[in-house]
């Protein structure tokens, strides 16, 4: 339990935030345009993670596959930062 | 959903609620008075009279000295309009060179540090609202208490999921208490769920915006937040001065414009009631004027104009304004309860209290889940949290009728107002608490809610006899604002008073075998007859 806790709380904060990035970043048009909506979706998406991060069998799980949600989430980004205008 | 799954999510559920719903309640019950800061900060401070005529004029000529005085204000001053309740000054706010923020108001000689001013009655509920009347890092407290309470709401939903179209008005009343406790829970949780969600959400932007955008800036977007977020909030585009001199309209007759503009471009009214000059005094100066609009979500809109000539040069408000601007803006209208009238504050009011209410009873539960049906002595974990909920509710409840008493009685022994609120309330919420350790909670419980009442009802009758030259005025004059706060203090000193006689007759009267019950030699004995049977 406090596995799958801490999990969610310290991976599911920089796969939200790498998530809303992206989106941010690969938004038509203007990137910009959408960056306030997208920060007031940024606390329940975290909180969503934290949620579903508790369905995962055991905290280790958790942890693996958050780690790979991360590693995916970031590179989508980097791709994303390296191809478009963003902010 | 598995059982298992449910079960886990119950645990989440009970943890969060543990973790967050003392601050919750305090914020919660603060942040219901706060609905109507302008009527408590009027009824406190009777004596301060604002909104001189010539007010704005006397501004236009500090910003001139400020920044004649202090060169660095010239880059960026602020000053704000009157508002007609008495904490509000009239103040510029600027940033020196080494990055601190002065502040200066009419009638002040010299700039002090803008933190440094002294609260109100008022200002002192909203802060206990925002950060529990912690400094520095109180909001940031508060602002991971509403994550860990967007968590107890979403956990909280899916448990009861199952059951909620079948539940969803059921309020059993009967023998089994923890099956009406848990419908009550249940049904206010699922009717305020929508503004709970909301207080959820812009609580925790409200608490963590620079903390939030920091780690944006730093972690995905290379820097580039800081300067983006300017342009996605203020009405203002980058500029540079241009040096030079020239003269600068006031901003009485910058907010004039600016309202002008605001109407031409849509909007029901637009009352000004801040606005900034960047480049003050040079070529090149711009304004933006920010003020509030009625009938939208997001009251608060900003026009920008020339400071020279007072041309507009963009206008972000209601109806005139793209996504950012606008959720910005709805961000604080949702948060505050500006986006309707009177009746709209009092629906504030009434959930904020439902609210308080939701995380009591959540502890309540807590409580009644783990209690010993047959036993007069209860588990460690069971009394501490009777002892901590009793101590930590009712005693805020205390301490915050009390602070209303002080700000009242205070200044007839010779003390100012806004120097002793903060004191009084934190010396009556410890006292609640020590007492509360004391008595035991099952009393304790009746002792401060009756204690509650006495000074609730006393803030209301004082008032009116103290100051009863001035509740004749105000009344004359066709204003119910104080007339209302003594109302409303007398109401809740009858609730308190209700809810007192209620848990009363709970510990006199009701099951022996728990923490709530004040008869602890019959408990004792009822025991001892369990075991021999």
């Amino acid at each position: 339990m406090l596995g799958k806790t801490f999990a969610g709380i310290l991976l599911g904060l920089p796969l939200s935030m790498a998530l809303i990035s992206f989106v941010i970043w690969v938004w038509p048009h203007s990137s910009e345009s959408v960056f306030i909506p997208m920060m007031v979706a940024f606390f329940p998406l975290w909180i969503g993670i934290m949620a579903a991060t508790y369905l995962f069998r055991s905290g280790a799980r958790a942890w693996a596959w958050l780690a790979v949600a991360n590693v995916a989430a970031f590179a989508a980004l980097f791709l994303a930062k390296h191809t478009l205008p963003g902010l | 959903m598995k059982a298992s799954t449910i079960r886990t999510f119950t645990t989440v559920h009970t943890w969060t609620g543990l973790l967050a719903g003392f601050a919750l309640f305090i914020a919660f019950y603060a942040g219901a008075l706060t609905m109507f800061h302008e009527e408590i900060d009027a009824w406190a401070l009777p004596k301060a009279e604002m909104a001189r005529a010539d007010t704005m004029d006397r501004a236009h000529a500090m910003l001139a000295d400020i920044v004649a005085k202090h060169p660095a204000a010239a880059e960026q001053i602020g000053v704000t309009y009157p508002a007609d309740h008495p904490s509000h000054e009239v103040a510029a706010y600027w940033m020196e060179k080494n990055g601190d923020w002065k502040t200066q108001s009419l009638g002040e000689a010299a700039p002090r540090d803008s933190e440094d001013h002294e609260h109100g009655l008022a200002d002192f509920v909203y802060e206990l609202h925002y950060d529990l009347g912690i400094p520095v890092v109180g909001i940031y407290l508060m602002g991971v208490v509403s994550i860990v309470y967007g968590l107890a709401l979403l956990t909280g939903l899916l448990i009861h999921l199952p059951n909620l179209a079948r539940e969803l008005f059921a309020l059993r009343p009967g023998h089994n208490l923890k099956r009406l406790w848990q419908d009550a829970h249940n049904v206010i949780g699922i009717l305020s769920l929508p503004f709970h969600i909301v207080f959820a959400i812009t609580g925790a932007l409200l608490c963590l915006t620079l903390v939030t955008l920091v780690a944006f800036n730093t972690l995905t977007f290379d820097g580039k937040v800081m300067g983006a977020f300017e342009r996605m909030t203020s009405a203002l585009p980058a500029s540079q001065g241009k040096g030079g001199s020239a003269p600068m309209l006031s901003p009485a007759e910058l907010g004039a414009r600016a309202r002008q503009a605001a109407l031409a471009a849509g909007a029901a009214n637009f009352d000004p009631d801040y606005m900034r000059y960047m480049h003050y005094g040079q070529q090149g100066a711009t304004a933006e004027v920010r003020g509030t609009s009625a009938k939208t979500l997001g009251e608060y809109g900003a026009v920008a104009l020339d400071a020279i000539d007072g041309h507009v040069i963009n206008v972000q408000l209601t109806g005139a304004r793209d996504a950012n601007h606008a959720t910005y803006s709805a961000i604080f209208g949702l948060h505050f309860g500006t986006f309707g009238s009177l009746s709209l504050r009092w629906l504030y009011f009434l959930l904020g209290l439902a609210g308080a209410f939701l995380f009591y009873s959540g502890n309540l539960l807590y409580i009644e889940s783990r209690r010993k049906r047959r036993s007069a002595e209860q588990p460690m974990k069971v009394r501490a949290m009777a002892t901590a909920t009793v101590g930590v509710c009712i005693g805020a409840c205390f301490a915050i009728s009390t602070t209303f008493l002080g700000n009242l009685v205070g200044p007839l022994f010779g003390a100012e107002p806004t120097a002793i609120v903060q004191p009084v309330c934190f010396t009556a919420f410890a006292g609640a608490i020590a007492w509360t350790f004391w008595r035991r909670p099952a009393k304790a419980a009746v002792d401060l809610l009756f204690a509650t009442a006495a000074v609730s009802v006393a803030v209301g009758v004082l008032d009116v006899v103290v100051h009863h030259d001035r509740l004749l005025r105000t009344l004359a004059e066709g204003r119910y604002t104080v007339l209302g706060v003594d109302l409303v203090a007398i109401a809740t000193g009858a609730g308190f008073a209700w809810l007192g006689v209620a848990t009363r007759r709970r510990a006199v009267d009701g099951d022996p075998c728990s923490v709530w019950s004040s008869r602890r030699e019959q408990a004792k004995q009822h025991t001892r007859e369990l075991q021999e049977a």
